[in-house]
């Protein structure tokens, strides 16, 4: 994909399947979708911001250590969704499983302040239910399911991370960030945080604040 | 110095390739020693060669492939299913409608919060008598599923939805006479939520396939 001179290429986000030329716009072309197994020939200078969806193949993602690192350094922000079991990048904090029974063990409690969490009542992300129509926090707490947020933990993290929600009563991270160079990685341990905008909720609005986030914009 | 033993060292024992492509939940799946105890190969799918199927007697198709390496590797797989005596499981989301020799496959609707509601997903066991149901149990094949299939003349179905098909579609079905080889097809993803961490189910019936596949005769 070619952009114009003087304007910002759109945020890449990497998937696990090949893309069709009319679904690879996303966004209103705010992002730009592309097969993961592309990444070794995209363009990523200029690029303000990357998202990994939970399926990267992690062994694939260590060959472009050096590119991504390289990227990160000059100052992109890279949003990683999905539990890091490989070491992909310098300072990648690693995935460690959870035992829970019940949602008290999976907990989510706001930690460190970052953008794009500013305002985002955990409960509003804690539990999922396709029953129809809205519920109450209370009515979920006895028909919702858990874990689809995160439902294990991160450990290994730079010294200078802000854990920015912890899981369980002791709290250990699943949504970390820390910088690398002058860029940022950002850590979602669970499925794709975009997908966890909810109208009606404090989550409404939460794709367009990672967007903006990643597109360099201040919240 | 001795000489490290290599397993399984009975050639009684079946050797169990993982056709995986890397994905966060797949290098998990291979890490936990629960799967490693079942002597478990690991075959990244990016770089599947044809000879690094000729040491397994069986082989798990991990679920959610990315569907161009799946295309790729599909001719590899359907060899393998001319072996007479081999076993297959082929994991669900991965398209085996488009390249599994007589397969009719279709989408259905994830139902993922009945067992908080109680609500009937359709979805029931069937053969009692057949031989998978010495490996399978009633909680490791209903949490839920994503696929249905045709079930192909002469295979039996395990797991079917009643929603009014005659015959029945299948989430779950063994397949002794398509190919020289048996072949279990999946419309669940157990390698995917295992390696997840959130589907007790799920976990179960990785397990108890690797046993069967475990099981397999030995070349």
């Amino acid at each position: 994909m070619t952009t114009p001179p003087g304007q910002t290429p759109p945020i890449a986000e990497f998937v696990m399947r090949p893309v069709p030329p009319d679904q690879r716009l996303q966004h209103g072309g705010r992002v730009e979708r592309i097969d993961l197994y592309r990444l070794d020939d995209t363009d990523l200078t200029g690029r303000p911001g990357v998202i990994l969806g939970i399926s990267a193949d992690q062994r694939y993602l260590a060959s472009q250590r050096d590119r991504l690192e390289g990227w990160l350094g000059a100052g992109g922000r890279l949003l990683i969704n999905g539990h890091p079991v490989a070491p992909f990048l310098k300072g990648l904090p690693q995935w460690r499983k959870l035992h829970f029974h019940g949602v008290d063990d999976i907990w989510l409690t706001a930690l460190d302040r970052h953008p794009i969490w500013d305002g985002l009542d955990r409960r509003d992300i804690l539990l999922r239910t396709g029953v129809p129509g809205p519920h109450s926090f209370e009515e979920l707490l006895k028909i919702g399911v858990g874990g689809f947020y995160a439902r294990s933990y991160m450990v290994g993290l730079p010294d200078d991370a802000l854990q920015i929600t912890g899981i369980g009563p002791g709290r250990l991270p699943v949504d970390v960030s820390y910088r690398l160079g002058a860029g940022e990685v950002i850590v979602h341990a669970g499925n794709d945080l975009i997908g966890f905008d909810t109208p009606g909720t404090t989550a409404e609005g939460l794709a367009g604040r990672v967007l903006t986030y990643l597109e360099g914009g201040s919240l | 110095m001795s000489t490290p033993i290599e397993t399984p060292r009975s050639r009684e024992r079946a050797r169990v390739g993982f056709l995986h492509p890397g994905s966060f939940y797949h290098l998990a799946d291979l890490a936990d020693p629960a799967v490693a105890a079942r002597d478990v190969v690991d075959l990244y799918a990016p770089e599947l060669t044809p000879s690094a199927l000729d040491n397994t007697d069986a082989l798990f198709v991990a679920c959610r492939q990315h569907p161009a390496i799946m295309e790729r590797n599909a001719p590899l797989v359907v060899d393998f299913l001319r072996r007479p005596g081999a076993r297959v499981v082929i994991g669900g989301e991965n398209g085996a409608g488009r390249w599994l020799p007589g397969v009719r496959e279709e989408e259905r609707e994830t139902n993922f919060w009945a067992w908080r509601t109680g609500e009937d997903t359709t979805r029931r066991s069937l053969n009692p008598d057949h031989h998978l149901w010495d490996y399978l149990n009633e909680d490791s094949v209903h949490w839920h599923h994503h696929n249905a299939y045709d079930v192909p003349p002469g295979a039996t179905p395990l797991v079917v939805l009643e929603e009014g098909n005659t015959p029945p579609k299948a989430i779950i079905y063994h397949d002794a006479v398509s190919f020289p080889a048996e072949v279990v097809v999946l419309g669940t993803d157990p390698t995917y939520h295992h390696g997840c961490g959130f589907m007790p189910g799920a976990t179960q019936l990785l397990y108890r396939l690797l046993d069967w596949l475990g099981s397999a005769p030995t070349r």
